[in-house]
C-alpha cells in the first residue's frame, strides 16, 4: 500500500520509454549494474514506480547485460496502466520466488521447520499487499526463519532469499532486488546442479588449479615484459588464452566449462523470460488510480501531495 | 546521508569495544565496489536493529592499524564485535537476508 501512482501521465511514460530504448542516462543511471549503488529515487519520485519495482526491474533484466531486457522493459512500461500502484505488482512478482509454478522455490524445501517459516513469510507478503504490515511482524517472521535456518542441509541460498523477502517494501525497497538476484542465483544453481556435462570432483580441482596457475603465469609474463607499465587487461586475456590453448588436456576442460556455462546461462534466460511475461501480464491486470470526477488525472506532483 | 558513521582509531575504543551494546564493523575501501553495493542493506539493518546492535564502519586505508589488528585481508569484511571481542566475521557483498539471518542472534530478545 502506497501512495505511488505510475507516470502520472501519458507523456511522461513515452518519455521514459523513450531513454530506455536509446539507452539514456535515465536507463544508465537506472537499468544498469550502476543502479546497485546510485540513488534511483527519482524514478519513484518523478515517474511514480514504486521504489521496490524500481530496483526489482534491474535485476531482473539482469542490469542490461543481455539483449532480451531492453523489449522486456518497454514491454512492461507500455503495460502499467496510468496511475496504477506498482507496489502491489512489484509485491506479487517477488512472491513468485515461492509460488511460480515452475521455478518457485517452495518445492526445493521438505516440510519442515523452514517451510514452515518460510510460508510465514509469504503470508506476511501477500497481506502486505493489501494493507501495510506491521514492522514486528516481519521481524518476527524473519527471526523465525533464522532460528531454524541449517535444520535442512542445502537451504542456506534459499533461506536468505526468503530472509530478503521478509521486509517491509515501504520502508526497504531495496530488498526487492535481493530477491530477484538471489533467486537468479538459486537458478542458476539449480542449472549448474543438473547439467548434462558436470566436472567430476577430480575434473573440478584440476580446473580450478589450472585456471589459477595460468593466471599467474600470464601476468608474470606481462610484468617481465612490460616493466612498471600499465597491463591493459585485453593484453592479459590475450596472454591466458595463448596460456591455455598450449596445453592441450586443459584447454579441453575450459572448452566442457565454456560450454556448461552457456547451458546454465540459457535455462537462465528461460527463467528470466518467464518471469519477466508473468510480471507484464500482471501489469496489464493492474487497475488504474480512479480518475477524480471531472477532472483528468493530475500531474504526479501533485498526486504525491495526497 | 549514511546514518552508519566512520570511526577512527581513537574513537574505536569508546565506539566499538566499551559499547554496550553489539557493533558491527564494517571494514570498507572507497575504492570497492561490492562495498558501495552492500551499502544500502547495510543501512537498511542498521535502522531495523537500531538500538539492539550498534554499526559503525572502518575505512581500512586510513584507519590501517585497527584493519591490522583484526587481520582484515580484503574488503568488504564485516566482524560482529560483542564486549569487545569479535565473536563473528563474513566477507563480501551482503543482502538484507544475509543480513537478517546473522544479526538476529545478536539482537535484543525483546523483540
Amino acid at each position: 500500500m502506497t501512495a505511488d501512482r505510475a507516470f502520472g501521465d501519458n507523456a511522461k511514460r513515452q518519455a521514459l520509454i523513450a531513454d530506455v530504448r536509446a539507452k539514456g542516462p535515465i536507463y544508465t543511471a537506472w537499468l544498469t549494474r550502476a543502479s546497485i549503488e546510485g540513488d534511483i529515487s527519482s524514478i519513484s519520485d518523478d515517474y511514480g514506480l514504486h521504489p521496490a519495482l524500481a530496483r526489482l526491474l534491474p535485476a531482473l533484466g539482469a542490469f542490461g547485460e543481455f539483449d532480451d531486457a531492453l523489449p522486456f522493459w518497454e514491454a512492461l512500461l507500455e503495460a502499467i496502466p496510468t496511475g496504477a500502484d506498482t507496489g502491489r505488482l512489484a509485491r506479487e512478482t517477488l512472491l513468485l520466488a515461492w509460488t511460480h509454478p515452475t521455478y518457485g522455490q517452495s518445492k526445493a524445501v521438505a516440510q519442515s521447520e523452514v517451510s514452515e517459516a518460510c510460508e510465514e513469510i509469504v503470508a506476511l507478503v501477500r497481506r502486505s499487499i493489501e494493507a501495510p504490515v506491521d514492522k514486528r511482524a516481519w521481524r518476527a517472521a524473519r527471526a523465525k526463519l533464522a532460528s531454524v535456518r541449517g535444520k535442512e542441509e542445502g537451504s542456506e541460498k534459499l533461506v536468505d532469499m526468503m530472509l530478503s523477502l521478509a521486509w517491509d517494501l515501504d520502508q526497504a525497497p531495496g530488498a526487492a532486488q535481493d530477491v530477484i538476484v538471489a533467486w537468479t542465483s538459486l537458478i542458476d544453481g539449480e542449472a549448474d546442479a543438473s547439467d548434462e556435462d558436470r566436472f567430476s570432483e577430480e575434473e573440478e580441482q584440476a580446473f580450478r588449479a589450472t585456471m589459477d596457475r595460468i593466471n599467474e603465469e600470464a601476468m608474470q609474463g606481462l610484468m617481465d615484459g612490460q616493466g612498471d607499465g600499465d597491463i591493459r587487461y585485453d593484453d592479459f586475456l590475450a596472454e591466458v588464452d595463448r596460456h591455455w590453448a598450449a596445453d592441450p588436456v586443459a584447454y579441453a576442460l575450459k572448452t566442457r566449462s565454456l560450454a556448461r556455462r552457456a547451458r546454465c546461462n540459457a535455462r537462465v534466460a528461460q527463467w528470466r523470460t518467464s518471469v519477466q511475461a508473468d510480471l507484464v501480464g500482471r501489469a496489464k491486470a493492474l487497475p488504474s488510480e480512479p480518475k477524480r470526477s471531472g477532472a483528468e488525472a493530475e500531474p504526479l506532483s501533485e498526486q504525491m501531495h495526497i | 546521508m549514511s546514518i552508519i558513521k566512520d570511526v577512527t582509531t581513537d574513537a574505536f575504543e569508546t565506539e566499538v569495544l566499551k559499547s554496550q551494546i553489539p557493533v558491527l564493523v564494517d571494514f570498507h575501501a572507497v575504492w570497492c565496489g561490492p562495498c558501495k553495493a552492500s551499502a544500502p542493506a547495510l543501512e537498511d539493518a542498521a535502522r531495523e536493529f537500531e538500538g539492539e546492535i550498534a554499526f559503525v564502519k572502518v575505512d581500512v586505508d586510513q584507519e590501517p592499524a585497527i584493519a591490522k589488528t583484526y587481520e582484515v585481508q580484503g574488503v568488504p569484511t564485516f566482524i560482529i564485535m560483542k564486549d569487545g571481542q569479535p565473536v563473528e566475521r563474513f566477507q563480501g557483498l551482503v543482502s538484507r537476508g544475509r543480513l537478517a539471518s546473522v544479526l538476529e542472534p545478536f539482537a535484543g530478545a525483546d523483540q
